[in-house]
Order: C-alpha cells, then structure tokens, then sequence
C-alpha cells in the first residue's frame, strides 16, 4: 500500500508539483475497518429510507402536526382508486355549484360556491365510511366539513358492508378565491385522524383553468348518497 | 497532545508537512502499537447495545396508542367458543357506571342460508335489490336465557377466514319488506330493558321475552363471500364465535 501510495505520490508531484504530491501522500491511509464503517452508513442511509416510506407524510392536515401526521395517499379525480387503511376510495367526480338540492330537503343556494366532490367508498375488512372533508386552498387556508354538518355543506356517505361501494358526496362551500391551487381531503375519522390514512386529491385540473369567477355559477347539483347498483 | 502544567491536555494544530528541501524517501508511517479489534468494539459499545433494543421497544411503545384506542378498547379480541355440543355459555357484563348487570345467554346457531327475501308486513316475504355485488343470508340463531336478562342491543356479523366481517343492520337495500330489529331477541317479545332515567329494568306489558327461541336476522355481504363464523357481542372485547355449521 505505501509503495502504491508513493508511487501514485510521485507521479501527481511530477504532474501537478511537488507540494501537491508531498500533501497526497501525506493523507490518512484508509484502512479496512473505514471500509466497514463506510458500508455500516450507506445500511443505515438505505435502512432511514426504508423507515421513511413507512412513517407519515409531511403534508398540511387538519389535524395531526408533527409526529401525529396522516398518511397523505394520493387520488386523482377520474382516475383509478386507492387504498386508504380500511377500504378503497376513487374521486368520480368534481363540479361546482352555486344551489345544492337534497332529498326531503329545500335547497340550498349560495352567493360563493358549493365545491361537488363526488367519489366511491369501498370498505375491506369491516364497515366503515368516509366522514370528514378538508379542503385546503392555495392561501393556506382550510375548510372542514363533516357528516354532522347539515344542510347546506358537508359529507354524506352510507356505511356499506365490506365490498360493496357507496357513491357518496362531499360539499364544501368555499369562497370563490379558495378554488385557485385548492386540495381536498378526504378521512374516516372526523375527530383525529393521526397517523391513519387519508385520500388527497388536486382539484387544479378538475376546477380547470377557466374562469374561477364563473366556475358553477347558476348550476344546481343533487346531493344523495347511495349505494351502487340502487341508484 | 501537549499537557499543561496543570494536568489539563489541549490539543494542538495537525501538523502540515513541509516541503522536503530535496526528494527524500517518506518516512514510514508509524503503526499502531494496538490495532482495534472487533471484540474491543463490542466490549467499548456493551452499554449502548443493551440499551439499544430497551429503546427500541420505548419508541415503539410510545408510539402505540392505537393499539389502545383500536385494538385493546374497540377490537373484538376476546373470543368465547361453543362447547362440544355447538353451544356457547356467553358470560359478560354491561356495565357503563351506572347501570350493570349480566349478559349470559347460551347462543347456537340454527342456519345460515342465502336469502332472496325479507320479512314484511303480516308476515308476508317481500323481495329486495341489493347493491352491486351484494349477497343477502339469512342467520337463525337459536337462544336460551333467563327471561329477565336484558339481552337487547346485541350485534351480529358473518365473518370469513380472513377476518373479513359483515354486521347485520346495514340496510343495503332497497325493500317493502325490513330487517328485525335486533339479532338476539324477537322482534315483538324483546324482554327487559334499562334506559338511563330508570330506576330498575323495565318490561314493556305484552313483551315478555321467552326462556328459549329462534331469531333470525339478515346480513348483506359481497357475493361469493363464505362465511365461516357468526359473531355475536353486546359490549366489545367480548364476542362468542359460532361456526356457522349447524348444530
């Protein structure tokens, strides 16, 4: 190893001058054990990450900061479902309104704007149901609806046995300058959702890039929750 | 190092080699009189590998009140089996701090049967549509029990080997006809209950429950699901756990 090193020494002082040289060769020898320490953090760097993907997202919720964050999973309106902790959740639908109508009910109009998100619940191993929607707008700021709110926004959801799938609404009413950069939320705990799993989906393409001003301005849209097939 | 008249030690500047005035040959680096070896690396860390899986098991516990909140206080975790002769001797106790009293039934199951029909009115079976996938059984469960037990509030459910668990009462479906109200008493005998106000158990006139009877009750489940068990419970953890093969 010396010999290499003064060798290798040698030719870098000849090419790049003699200090350079005399520095190199005067560097700590790396010994077999640093070889070892070396392999032990790239385990450990590799084992960080692993754990990483296991632990919960850093993303903005309504509840649960810091190590009492949700797991964030991902939807995007229209396309495929995913699975949440206690079933499976696809967005169907968005559409904006400015009157919402439900059965037995009058309706319910507004001077803002009722944000629609229709979506499918399919529970696994129990029953269970969708009954919180947070929608974050690109302000920072948050709207929360429930199940429990009633009449003019909130979560309306069945409770299907395991694998039978629920269509289900979530009306949010939100001023029309919450629409632009907005994200909703969706969970099956409506009082602490830490550390369990939450849908979020980007509303950017579904509001779309039109005018906000007139996004569901003069449009109605039923609000029923159902269970498929006995639509 | 460099020690101070005072015993304290202070590290002093790595020293920079100076240019050799003219090419020599490096002097040899001087090795280490003791080379660390793996056993003086465990023996150095004794204290933080002991410690080590005590902090583990820390972490983890303190980052566990799920369990808790959704196993140990909400999970159905404490099963009571049927005796050889398919019958379970269900032994539990309601008790909400002020009002207790015992839930000993003995619970066997009758049948479980694929159902196309609900009860309706007058006794007539009205027909139903299910949802998309659905599946509807019928549960008939047979039950003994001292006539002034409180035995409503019962829940039932068909479970599958995977743990895959569908409660009676989901209503998914659209019917004349309706489930009866609960899984473990007959709908017009239901027998004692004991509402907060009250001071003791009350028996609405007409509504003794009998010492034995069968009930039915009906459960929606995906289609092609199979049942391997009926669950039956009144207040979680405790659940007697029926193979749904007739007695």
């Amino acid at each position: 190893m010396n010999a290499t090193r003064q060798r290798l020494g040698a030719r870098l002082g000849a090419r790049l001058g003699t200090r350079v040289g005399a520095r190199l060769q005067a560097l700590p020898q790396p010994r077999r054990s640093a070889f070892g320490v070396g392999a032990l953090v790239v385990a450990g760097l590799s084992l960080t990450q692993a754990l990483g993907s296991l632990l919960p997202s850093t993303a903005t919720t309504e509840f649960g900061e810091g190590s009492q964050r949700n797991f964030v999973r991902a939807v995007s309106p229209g396309g495929g479902a995913v699975p949440l902790r206690t079933g499976d959740l696809a967005i169907t639908g968005v559409e904006g309104a400015t009157t919402v109508t439900r059965p037995y009910t009058y309706p319910a109009s507004t001077d803002a704007v009722f944000l629609v998100v229709r979506f499918a619940w399919t529970p696994r191993a129990e029953t269970s149901t969708i009954v919180k929607a947070t929608l974050f707008d690109g302000r920072g700021r948050r709207f929360t609806v429930t199940s429990l709110s009633a009449g003019r926004d909130g979560v309306t959801c069945l409770r299907p046995p395991p694998g039978i799938t629920a269509d289900c609404v979530a009306v949010v009413e939100v001023p029309r300058d919450a629409l632009a950069g907005s994200r909703i939320q969706l969970s099956t705990n409506a009082i602490d959702d830490a550390l369990d799993d939450v849908a979020e989906a980007d509303l950017t393409d579904a509001v779309g890039p039109g005018s906000l001003s007139d996004y569901g301005r003069g449009r109605t849209a039923p609000v029923e929750a159902t269970y498929r097939g006995l639509e | 190092m460099i020690e101070e008249p005072g015993g304290h030690r202070v590290p002093t500047e790595p020293t920079v080699p100076t240019e050799p005035a003219e090419p020599a040959e490096p002097a040899e680096p001087t090795e280490p009189t003791v080379t660390p070896t793996r056993t003086g690396w465990w023996r150095r860390n004794r204290l933080g590998l002991v410690l080590l899986p005590v902090a583990i098991v820390a972490a983890l516990a303190g980052n566990a009140q799920r369990l808790q909140t959704l196993w140990w206080e909400e999970g159905l975790r404490s099963p009571q089996r049927p005796d050889a002769s398919g019958v379970v001797r269900f032994v539990d106790e309601y008790d909400d701090g002020h009002h207790r009293w015992p839930i000993t039934p003995a619970l066997s199951v009758v049948s479980v049967e694929p159902a196309d029909t609900l009860p309706g009115y007058q006794g007539r079976r009205e027909p139903l549509t299910l949802p998309t996938d659905g599946m509807l059984w019928k549960v008939t469960l047979h039950v003994e029990a001292d006539p002034s037990l409180i035995l409503t509030g019962c829940t039932l459910a068909l479970v599958d080997a995977e743990g895959t668990r569908w409660q009676s009462g989901s209503r998914a479906f659209t019917s004349e006809g309706s489930e009866p109200p609960s899984p473990c008493t007959p709908a017009d005998r239901p027998g004692p209950s004991w509402l907060p106000g009250q001071e003791s158990p009350v028996t609405d006139e007409g509504e003794e429950r009998p010492a034995t009877y069968d009930v039915d009750s009906y459960v929606v489940t995906v289609a092609g699901a199979r049942p391997d068990e009926v669950w039956v419970w009144w207040d979680r953890p405790t659940f007697a756990a029926l193979p749904v093969s007739p007695r």
